[in-house]
């Protein structure tokens, strides 16, 4: 019954015109997946590779600037030195008898002038305590890496800050236009990351349900046919025309609850998403929840004429979409009514203020239909595999997917963390609560700036040690940041839930 | 008689609701009270304070320990230097320049190496132990603003914590506090938003007038369907009347008046400028410092070398200081936080329509499938 429906409905296509690709549906689809992965990893690319041009430019341009004040230091420190020195000859000269006490009262003296004058130095003018002949300074290209990378990223250690008037001025102005950069770059690679995340979790569940009820799936043949609905091609999938685009203007509160119930005009639907809206409706009844709205919700389904997919036909079935969640009261939340414990219409709300700007392009707020044959049993399987092989279908829609817990992303940043942490522990000769904090506080984009990678081995003997640590340091903060943004767009939609869920209960909010 | 039995019954209902129900009453409008939009300030403040005390408990007696040896440290090293200095010059019989500055320049340098020790330790030039207790970093206001960078995310890093109770309490509290800021500052980036736009609307546009009043007139079933399911509080009567007013200029006035994008730069801008001046003026420090600091605070970039009140041989002054810093930063990051929801929707949606237009370029020929396929539901 599927394949002449799918076989219907590309032929229904080719009346209307639509351009029909000549090798087939199967390849047109992978054409497309295909073009469509490289259309998002090119936009992500470009703006990955933009970033890291501008840190690299930054770092140059801030290498620059500095270094000759921080060697202009050392030289400032060299001349209280002598300074210092030369009083004190002329102070030992001036006495033609010495007498101790005197003497090292006046020495005393200008020892405390001098040591004012370096804490002065090191306080207010960034002087580390290196000497002019000394190789390495604070603002070498890795310095200057690691400074603007934590500029744009608003980590902000500060161990290294700039002192001219010029690089205080380039700072702000680096500044203004690297942090939106880096926002942008990094709520793109999260989304991506996390949408490639989501897709290998659900095929790993997918694949590991599947071999478990291997045996079961022969047994219910009603199924299948909502299965292979799901998956027929072009754009008559039911999965496509259900997709319902995202509100005009993103906020930061997840989308209103669906409008109250009221009566419809039957239109004209496409065959097989009235036949899964039927069989939406058929269990809603079943359910005999509000059994009324619901059987009138029926009958209008039933009773409409089989006619060709229609532009209206979009609008009618998002209505009848909206209507039956309506029926099942908010969809995210009565989930218990289905049979696997997953909501019957299930739609992902809007991505959250600071990462819309791009997911608003890339995600649809895309609605799957999970319809549970009746008779319990089933409905794990239809569940699974008309997640497994949608899922196969089309890589851009958002299909349900099993969601990602939320315990296994926080298991994931704690890893990330105590692995730097052990990381730098060991490099840096720290204990292990020093690493833990150091990530933890760089990650948070706190950033103390009291405890940073390189620091020790600039101090020792070798030179060139301390770059690669500022190098790695580098690195590890921005894979950090990437996966703390990928984390946030996973658990999300959850943590929304859940707050909302306990305000309720604990009667803060009284709907 | 059946009416009466019944009003009975409800009078008799009335009258069970214990004490304990009306503590729980209490309790939940009192979390709700916190949670709504100008309870959250107090939560922050307390939540700050709070910090602010745990904080100077951790850690002000350690530091103190370590500023004290950095004290001795250096008057150690001074007497040293000096009494080397006094052998030096006594070995020699005849005063020769050459030789004895040789001599001489190694132990200053010395000098300068345990000093640079030091301040590492933290010494700051303060130079009597029984000053210590004036000048600590962590008085209460330093630790105040110590909580509020945490919070905030600023992190300056001029104060720090030292000991390992220190640090394993910054981590549990930044993993409490951050959310609760970023509560903070979407509510009250909202309820600033909404009456900024709300002012703009009737000062800037006369017309404005004429208008309120016809969308006023909108039946009030729009303003209860579109419903904000934030932590709010409902009976919250100034609340409800910016509500109603905010939804109504949801359906009607967002349509036709947005606060133009340059308003809200010059708002940010005017408040940075603002900040430099009374910084400069207070701090001595010149106008570009002043602004920078400003800058760098309130975008959370917080380098931490340049924090009012932390010169050198501070004065007693710096509590004010301290205070007002963080008074600052919480109106700036608020003031922030109206301005990017005001710009949101025109920079997004100029945004978007420059990726369409750059991706439209990219995938040119082969993306015209898709558009035609996928044309209808856009």
């Amino acid at each position: 019954m599927a394949s002449s429906s799918s076989q219907r409905s590309c032929q229904q296509q080719q009346r209307h015109g639509k351009k029909q690709p000549s090798t087939g549906c199967t390849s047109s689809r992978v054409c497309r997946c295909v073009r469509v992965f490289f259309g998002h990893l090119f936009s992500n690319l470009g703006l990955f590779a933009i970033v890291v041009g501008y840190v690299l430019l930054g770092a140059l341009m801030f290498e620059n600037l500095e270094a000759e004040f921080e060697l202009q230091q050392r030289g400032n420190i060299k001349r209280y030195r002598d300074d210092c020195l030369k009083e004190l000859w002329q102070i030992t000269e001036r006495l033609n008898v010495l007498y101790e006490q005197n003497w090292t009262q006046l020495v005393h003296e200008q020892l405390r002038r001098f040591e004012t004058n370096v804490v002065a130095a090191a306080k207010l003018e960034g002087y580390d305590g290196k000497d002019l002949l000394d190789s390495e300074r604070q603002w070498s290209f890795s310095g200057a890496l690691l400074y603007s990378v934590t500029v744009i990223t608003t980590i902000g250690y500060g161990n290294l800050a700039p002192k001219t008037p010029a690089g205080k001025i380039l700072t702000i102005i680096y500044a203004v236009f690297g942090v939106p950069l880096m926002l942008l770059c990094l709520s793109n690679l999260g989304h991506l990351l996390a949408n490639t995340i989501q897709f290998a979790y659900s095929h790993v569940c997918c694949s590991r349900q599947r071999g478990r009820s291997a045996s079961r799936r022969r047994r219910h043949t009603p199924c299948r046919h909502v299965v292979n609905a799901q998956c027929t091609e072009e754009g008559i999938s039911p999965t496509a025309i259900l997709t319902i685009p995202p509100p005009e203007q993103f906020k930061k509160r997840p989308p209103p609850p669906p409008p109250r119930l009221t009566p419809l005009k039957p239109k004209l639907l496409a065959q097989d998403v009235r036949q899964l809206l039927v069989e939406c409706a058929e269990y809603t009844a079943a359910q005999a929840v509000e059994s009324a709205a619901s059987h009138q919700v029926l009958h209008d389904l039933r009773h409409t004429d089989h006619t060709a997919l229609d532009d209206e036909d979009l609008d009618s079935a998002s209505r009848y979409h909206r209507q039956l969640n309506t029926l099942f009261g908010s969809s995210l939340e009565r989930n218990a009514n289905t049979p696997t414990k997953q909501p019957l219409i299930q739609c992902s709300p809007p991505a959250s203020v600071p990462s819309t700007t791009m997911s608003s392009l890339q995600q649809r707020q895309s609605c799957s239909m999970e319809l549970p044959a009746p008779g319990s049993a089933c409905s794990s399987d239809t569940s699974e595999r008309s997640r497994s092989s949608s899922s196969s279908c089309e890589a851009e829609s958002n299909n349900k997917r099993r969601r990602v817990p939320v315990t296994l992303v926080l298991v994931i940043l704690s890893g990330y963390i105590c692995l730097g942490a052990t990381v730098f522990a060991a490099w840096e000769d720290w204990s292990l609560l020093d690493g833990a904090y150091f990530c933890f506080i760089t990650l948070s984009t706190i950033g103390f700036g009291d405890l940073v990678p390189g620091k020790s081995f600039q101090r020792a003997a070798n030179p060139d040690g301390g770059q690669i640590q500022l190098v790695v340091c580098c690195a590890y903060l921005l894979v950090g940041l990437v996966l703390i943004a990928t984390a946030f767009s996973l658990v999300q939609e959850e943590v929304v839930l859940k707050c909302t869920k306990a305000a309720r209960w604990i009667g803060i909010s009284t709907k | 008689m059946e009416r009466k039995r019944s009003s009975r019954h409800r009078q008799r209902y009335r009258k069970r609701k214990t004490t304990c129900d009306k503590i729980k009453d209490f309790i939940r409008e009192f979390i709700a009270f916190m949670f709504s939009n100008v309870g959250i300030i107090g939560l922050v403040v307390g939540y700050t304070i709070c910090g602010a005390f745990m904080f100077q408990a951790i850690e002000g007696t350690e530091a103190s320990d370590d500023r004290e040896e950095a004290i001795k440290d250096i008057h150690s090293a001074r007497s040293k230097t000096r009494d080397r200095l006094w052998e030096i010059t006594q070995k020699f019989n005849v005063l020769e320049e050459e030789a004895w500055r040789e001599q001489a320049a190694s132990e200053v340098l010395k000098f300068q190496m345990e000093v640079i020790d030091a301040i590492n330790k933290g010494y700051d030039g303060v130079d009597d132990v029984k000053d210590l207790s004036e000048t600590s970093q962590w008085s209460f206001s330093g630790a105040f603003l110590y909580s509020l960078t945490v919070i905030t995310t600023i992190g300056y890093g001029n104060v720090a914590p030292k000991t390992e109770w220190g640090k394993v309490a910054t981590i549990f509290y930044a993993i409490i506090g951050m959310p609760l800021f970023l509560l903070y500052l979407s509510n009250i980036g909202d309820i600033l938003a909404k009456s900024f736009k709300w002012s703009y609307a009737k000062c800037c546009l006369c017309r404005g007038c004429g208008g309120n009043r016809d969308s006023r007139s909108v039946s009030p079933e729009n303003s209860v369907a579109v419903q904000v399911p934030e932590i709010i509080d409902e009976t919250d009567e100034q609340y409800e009347e910016s509500h109603i007013e905010s939804t109504l200029g949801d359906s009607v006035k967002d349509d036709t008046i947005t606060v133009p994008v340059t308003l809200c730069l010059a708002i940010m801008v005017g408040y940075v400028c603002g900040g430099a001046i009374l910084f400069s003026k207070w701090e001595d420090w010149d106008f570009l410092d002043g602004s920078y600091f400003c800058f760098i605070s309130l975008s959370t970039i917080g380098f931490g070398d340049i924090v009012p009140g932390d010169q050198i041989y501070a004065s007693k002054g710096l509590d004010m200081s301290f205070i007002f810093c963080s008074m600052y930063l919480m109106l700036g990051m608020a003031i922030i936080a109206m301005c990017f929801n005001l710009m949101q929707e025109e920079v997004i949606h100029k945004f978007r329509s420059c990726v369409k237009a750059v991706k439209n370029c990219c995938s040119c020929s082969g993306a015209r499938d898709d558009d035609v396929d996928t044309a209808p539901i856009e």
